[in-house]
């Protein structure tokens, strides 16, 4: 882009969103990896980033959709960032009719706004993904962001039940509807929903919602070896009881979780009607008896707190590499223990999440220095991971790693026989690759 | 005789090729007979290798194709409306995998719905989307209709229950969608092609999610003297934020059916509407629970609510509610099933508008339906050899689809657009929309080869 | 269209299938064949085409799927529509019957119309095969690979219908079990049908039920002149043959003062339930077939419907049950048997996967089309095998030929038994 272009392009987006919502050049906030945009906008309506998008695909720009920016760096490393479209202005909840349990929400509406609106109606969107406080609603179904709850009430794009996009060339259509069922046409939401931003920009989102429970209560099973901790949670996976979250973690996670607890740990969260909490609270103290572990109960605010700060973990621990396990439920303590192996000696702080009942395991840690070889370390036990879980279906994602890592993996490892489909969707959807090129998989 | 039928006997052999018209005739419907159109051959694959093989066959000599299960699809999904191949896939009928430590299995697509819930029964477990046709219907066309049934209202659709998917693309490649257990990465085309009514590929593995059987079940019967009254009571249980697992409504027409056939389970036959509305999960939120609704019922005019007394009395009313479609056969000739959904807060106001159009096209109707979340089955009762009631029953369904998405609603909550509804797609989607849509297929599907002629419109010029 | 004649009165019924395909997954030939064709449903698309005269009567397509029918009846036990499957399939059948004729046809036929009618007859027939499946050599022919196959395997079932060997399940010759005391002095009074090929070949069987009757207090009344139900010859479209001999069996049993007409053969059983039915058309008949028909039970229905009295000794086995198609579909006759087997004293009872379900037998299925009818029966025992029972009981005859010849040719230990048998062992 040349000077006066960019001067060209700074006064047609000052003339659609005016001149307080552009800033030129990016600020550092704004800055995803070591990519520096050349603009930032604030669009108000899907109007707004309908004409960013006409724009930006006549001149053949590059744009990055954002919602908090909490996941700008989930991905690899970006081709060209022109101008990044943040959704922040775009707030609003459009429609919510208790009786119908969904509602509709601008992509920049906070989740705990939401959930605020809809507590006095004891509704909610069980969504806990990372810094939970942070997110838009928009980005977490662009992310399909989870947390521990996706045990329980499945990932956000379970709960997409309609979209607005706008296309790259700025063109809006509208997938699903307002209806909790739907099989009109084909299901496009499931084509946008953790596509990070590289089909078409999210404007408009509608969601299912659940019930709020009547209460809530926390189990800790703690212990210094992960074997009956391991028991503990197969037993309860197997029984009648129905936690909304099964979560293992290990030491380092503890001591910033609970300081008092610094153990190994599994932690189980009970949503449900009161006295079904204090039946399965019941359930698996006496569950915690049998293995000779020893338990913790937490309640209310105390339990909520500790599902808050686990949202928070990696900041707590100034985590600056994250990677996502997803294996076979039955090999999550194994898939974690291989994770411990490989990075154990690389990484300081080194934390785990595991959650038994979905297979999901995150691992994170502090490279202790940014030198080559420590480096190439990463790496190699990032490969070495993938190649060994392959054979059992599992996969390995790098959520969050500093830029010399990700010039040196695709943080999304391999595709595999789909990947021809997924080029061929990505042409059909942004044909000039203006949509957060590079960030996806294979680069796409 | 064509080329092709050679090669593809060659690859199933002489006997499993149908091509003698008598014997294609039972394959010119599916369970909506209204739409017929014969197919130029039936094969019967009995393996993933040989459905490659006629899929490679078919895509070099550019014949059309589609797969069929069980033929229960009521939206005219598996007929062959430009003729062409039917891939049966009912042989392919084996469960290949149950693996319990990881709550899944993995099947062929022939396997039938009920058959693979009955093989994981005694260890504990089930298969959640339970279609009514579940006794019939395979899971190849769940997982192409994105089939629901009334559990679905709480433990969600085909899509939610689909852990991976084994496809021959229209080319005869494989691809594996989804992880059968893991995540994958990419796009989510899993959840894409699941609900694509069979014009992406032809799925030949499943993996499936196992589900848990709750600790305690409890069904209720509530009894209305009108259907207002019912219907309110519906919205009420939702935006009191209690889930049932069905909420299920049957009116008095259908109730009559019902109690007529071998399914009668002792329904009121003078009761204007009942609902039999169920809760699963911990005895003791589920006891809970079931008096709040109770409650609900009551106050909103319910002359009485039963409780099941034991298994037998339970299975008895769902076999029931899952005979009903069927058995309102009893009372006509011919049945239009109709699919709609609405926002499940309009129903009040809906249901009493879609008697009133039936009425006035002189039509009978009974209404039996997922009512917890809006999707109502309009089952208009006609005679095809009647044409004047034939137009009219298409009139009056043309109004009911443009009521059902005037209040906010859509077309089809489980049935599929298929051939039936192609029409109506305009109502919902602009051009636009149906432009996307149209990208999506030709990536799967280039030549237009997969089931033609389903789910999107032809315009003139471009297809979608 | 001169054809479809029988048809043309069902064409009602025909149209009462809504298409919904809920029958699919209960029919046996379409469970193993995976065709349309040889589904219920698809039968009724074809015989509804040539009602509509879409199709010929003449149609290949036609003949070979409406063959292939086992006549089972599990598609009327799920239809919620009410489609009468039984009497549109005999009702096709009578029309296909008097349209197309094969030279083998035309000998099943002969034997249908003028040995089946006639105990006399069927007599002389049965007497050199009673005779030589007692024969050693019989039982090496049929191992051996002499034979040609069709002839091979009636020597099979027929060596089926011999009583299993092992002396603790045969019961002592003339043994007359005394009444209860509380049965004695009830008086009841049944009228036994006894079946031509049952009474030829199942006499153990026979002899149990009535041990077990008299041992409930019934005085049992076995009227000789009584001829076959007809069933074969319906089931085969010769339904003027059948409704000769329903008449004669009216005639016969309306001698008797017999509360209840008992049957323990599933097949026949369905067949007199039906003349009501069969003789609807018919002026004089028609009442008289509907009382006789009212009067008809199984054993086991009636034996629980006055109150079912074990003997006390303990059988000490584990036992599962197969249902007869025409006892459980078109009898509708499905707690019964198993709650007269459950009350066996020494039972272990273990449930059968797809017990509902046809083992191929399907009265004379297995003769016409073997290939098909070994497919089912192999699923059968392959289910069977799973319940580990020392035996299973199933209460028609043609099913306890077929079973017991799978069994032994597949190796199996398990015994073959009418639930009769061994309740009648119970009895000291
Ligand atoms: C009485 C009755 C009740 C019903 N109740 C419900 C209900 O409660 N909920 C509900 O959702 N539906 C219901 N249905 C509709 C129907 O049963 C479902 O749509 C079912 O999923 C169809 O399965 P099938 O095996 O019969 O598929 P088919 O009818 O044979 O095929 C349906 C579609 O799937 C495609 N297809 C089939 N197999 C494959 C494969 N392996 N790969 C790719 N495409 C394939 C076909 O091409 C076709 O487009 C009901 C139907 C009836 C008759
Ligand atoms: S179940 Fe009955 S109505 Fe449905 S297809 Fe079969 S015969 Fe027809
Ligand atoms: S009678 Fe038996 S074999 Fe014949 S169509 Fe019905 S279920 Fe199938």
């Amino acid at each position: 882009m040349t000077l006066q272009g960019a001067d060209r392009i700074e006064q047609e987006l000052v003339s659609i969103v005016g001149e307080a919502n552009v800033l030129r050049p990016a600020p550092e906030a704004y800055a995803i990896d070591d990519r520096h945009p050349s603009f930032v906008v604030f669009p108000g309506t899907s109007e707004e980033v309908a004409a960013i998008l006409r724009l930006a695909h006549a001149q053949e720009l590059a744009v990055v959709p954002m919602g908090s920016g909490r996941r700008l760096s989930f991905g690899n490393l970006l081709e060209r960032a022109d101008i990044l479209l943040s959704t922040r202005r775009m707030t609003r909840i459009l429609e919510y009719e208790p009786a119908d349990l969904t509602a509709s929400v601008e992509a920049g509406c906070a989740l705990e706004a939401f959930n605020r609106a809809a507590l006095p109606h004891r509704q909610w969107l069980p969504f806990d993904p990372p810094d939970a406080n942070r997110a838009t609603l928009g980005g977490i179904a662009a992310a399909d962001d989870f947390g521990p709850l996706r045990h329980g009430y499945g990932r956000p794009r379970d709960s997409v039940i309609g979209l607005e996009v706008v296309q790259a060339d700025g063109t809006r259509i509208r997938a699903g509807g307002r209806v909790v069922k739907n099989v009109t046409g084909y299901d496009l939401n499931k084509l946008f929903v953790g596509s990070f931003g590289t089909l078409g920009v999210l404007v408009r989102v509608h969601f299912k919602l659940r019930p709020y429970p009547e209460a809530e209560a926390t189990s800790l099973f703690l212990d210094s070896e992960w074997e009956r901790l391991e028991s503990g949670a197969r037993q309860i996976l197997q029984s009648e009881l129905l936690p909304a979250a099964l979560v293992l973690a290990n030491e380092e996670a503890m001591s910033a979780l609970l300081p008092d607890y610094p153990r190994k740990a599994l932690l189980a969260r009970f949503l449900e009607m009161a006295p079904a909490v204090v039946y399965q609270v019941e359930r698996v103290k006496a569950l915690a008896r049998s293995l000779s572990l020893e338990f913790v109960e937490l309640r209310d605010e105390a339990s909520r707190s500790i599902w808050e700060k686990l949202g928070r973990l990696h900041r707590l621990l100034s985590t600056d590499l994250r990677l996502r396990l997803s294996v076979l439920p039955a090999r999550t303590v194994e898939a974690f223990c291989a994770g411990e192996r490989a990075l154990g000696e690389t990484l300081a702080r080194l934390h785990i999440l595991a959650q038994p009942g979905t297979g999901i395991v995150h691992i994170g840690g502090k490279l202790p220095i940014e030198d080559e070889p420590t480096l190439s370390l990463v790496v190699q036990a990032i490969r070495h991971l993938r190649t060994m879980w392959a054979a059992h279906r599992g996969r390995v994602i790098v959520e969050h790693a500093p830029p010399e890592i990700k010039r040196r993996v695709d943080v999304w490892g391999e595709v595999g026989a789909s990947l021809p489909l997924m080029r061929a969707l990505k042409h059909a959807f942004d044909p000039k690759r203006i949509l957060s090129p590079g960030r996806f998989v294979a680069g796409l | 005789m064509a080329s092709w039928i050679a090669e593809l006997q060659e690859i199933v052999g002489r006997e499993d090729v149908l091509t003698d018209p008598e014997r294609l005739l039972a394959y010119e419907c599916d369970g909506l007979s209204i739409h017929k159109h014969p197919p130029a051959a039936v094969v019967f694959p009995e393996s993933a290798e040989e459905v490659v093989g006629i899929v490679k066959v078919l895509w070099r000599h550019r014949v059309p194709f589609l797969a069929r299960g069980a033929g229960t699809g009521l939206s005219g999904g598996a007929v062959a409306v430009e003729g062409g191949v039917i891939l049966e896939l009912a042989r392919m009928n084996h469960i290949l995998e149950i693996d319990y430590a990881n709550r899944l299995a993995v099947v062929e697509p022939g396997v039938i719905n009920l058959m693979l819930t009955r093989a994981v029964a005694d260890a504990g477990y089930f298969y959640a989307p339970d279609p009514s046709s579940q006794m019939a219907c395979t899971l190849g066309g769940n997982v192409a209709e994105n089939a629901g049934g009334p559990h679905c209202l709480k433990y969600g659709m085909t899509v939610h229950h689909v852990l991976g998917l084994d496809v021959v693309l229209p080319n005869g490649e494989v691809v594996t969608l989804g992880g059968h257990g893991t995540d994958a990465v990419g796009y989510d085309l899993l959840g894409l092609f699941v609900g694509s009514e069979g014009t992406f590929g032809i799925v030949t593995k499943i993996t499936v999610r196992l589900t848990r059987q709750p600790q305690a079940v409890k069904t209720l019967l509530a009894d209305f003297l009108s259907v207002e009254d019912t219907s309110r009571a519906v919205s009420a249980i939702i935006a009191a934020g209690i889930l049932p697992s069905a909420l299920e409504m049957m009116d008095r027409a259908t109730i009559e059916a019902v109690e007529a056939s071998v399914y009668a389970a002792g329904l009121p036959t003078d009761a204007a509407a009942v609902l039999l509305i169920e809760l699963d999960g911990l005895a003791a939120s589920v006891e809970h629970e079931a008096e709040r609704i109770v409650e609900l019922c009551r106050t909103n005019g319910a002359r009485q609510v039963i409780v099941a007394r034991d298994e037998a009395e339970r299975a008895r009313l769902w076999a029931g509610r899952k005979g009903a479609f069927g058995a309102l056969g009893r009372i006509s000739p011919d049945l239009m099933v109709q699919d709609a959904v609405i926002p499940r807060s309009t129903l009040p106001e809906v249901l009493p508008e879609v008697y009133r159009i039936a009425a006035r096209y002189g039509l009978r109707m009974a209404n039996v339906f997922h009512a917890g979340d809006g999707n109502l089955h309009p089952n208009i009762c006609f005679d095809g050899r009647d044409s004047d009631e034939v137009r009219r029953v298409k009139e009056a369904c043309r109004e009911i689809m443009e009521l059902c998405v005037r209040v906010g609603g859509t077309l089809t909550g489980e049935h599929g657009i298929g051939l039936d509804k192609i029409a109506y797609m305009p109502l919902v989607f602009t051009d636009d929309d149906l432009e996307a849509m149209a990208r999506v297929r030709a990536v799967f599907d280039p030549e237009g080869l997969c089931n033609p002629g389903k789910v999107l419109p032809v315009r003139r010029c471009r297809a979608f | 269209m001169a054809v479809a004649r029988a048809l043309a009165h069902e064409a009602e019924k025909l149209l009462a299938c809504i298409h919904c395909g809920l029958c699919l997954s209960a029919c046996p030939t379409y469970l193993q064949l995976g065709d349309e064709n040889d589904s219920p449903r698809g039968r009724l698309y074809l015989m509804r085409a040539v009602a509509e005269g879409r199709l010929p009567m003449t149609s290949e397509a036609l003949a070979r799927h409406i063959d292939l029918c086992l006549g089972c009846r599990a598609c009327e036990t799920v239809c919620p529509s009410g489609v009468r499957y039984g009497r549109v399939l005999e009702a096709m059948r009578a029309d296909l019957a008097r349209e197309r004729l094969t030279l083998g046809q035309r000998g099943a036929r002969f034997l249908l119309n003028h040995v089946f009618t006639s105990p006399m007859r069927l007599r002389w027939i049965f007497a050199p095969t009673r005779w030589l499946r007692r024969r050693p050599f019989a039982r090496r022919l049929a191992e051996g690979g002499l034979l040609p196959a069709r002839l091979k395997l009636a020597l099979e079932l027929l060596l089926a219908t011999s009583p299993e060997a092992d002396s603790i399940f045969t019961l002592p010759r003339e043994r007359r079990p005394s009444p209860s005391a509380s049965a004695r002095g009830e008086g009841r009074r049944v009228a036994f049908f006894a079946g031509c090929v049952a009474r030829e070949l199942f006499e153990q069987t026979n002899r149990a039920t009535k041990e077990v009757l008299m041992a409930h207090g019934c005085e049992v009344e076995d009227p000789p002149d009584q001829v076959c139900c007809g069933a074969l010859h319906a089931h085969a479209g010769e339904l003027e043959t059948a409704r000769a001999l329903a008449r004669r069996n009216v005639r016969v049993f309306e001698r008797c003062a017999a509360e209840a007409l008992v049957v323990n053969v599933a097949g026949c059983g369905a067949m007199l339930k039906e003349y009501g039915e069969l003789l609807a058309g018919d002026p004089e008949y028609a009442e008289r077939a509907r009382a006789f028909a009212a009067r008809v039970r199984d054993i086991s229905e009636y034996l629980i419907e006055i109150g079912l009295r074990p003997g006390s000794r303990p059988v000490g086995l584990t036992v599962t049950y197969d249902a007869p198609c025409h006892l459980h579909h078109a009898q509708r006759v499905t707690t019964a048997p198993l709650e007269l087997i459950r009350r066996i004293p020494g039972i272990t009872f273990v449930p059968l996967v797809e017990s509902e379900i046809c083992c191929g037998s399907a009265g004379i299925y297995n003769l016409r089309h073997p290939e098909l009818a070994d497919r089912l029966l192999h699923r059968k025992l392959e289910h069977l095998r799973r319940t580990g029972a020392d035996v299973v009981l199933t209460g028609n005859a043609g099913c306890l030929m077929h079973l017991r010849r799978g069994v032994r040719r597949a190796g199996l230990s398990i015994r073959v038994m009418h639930p009769i048998e061994l309740l009648a062992l119970t009895y000291e």
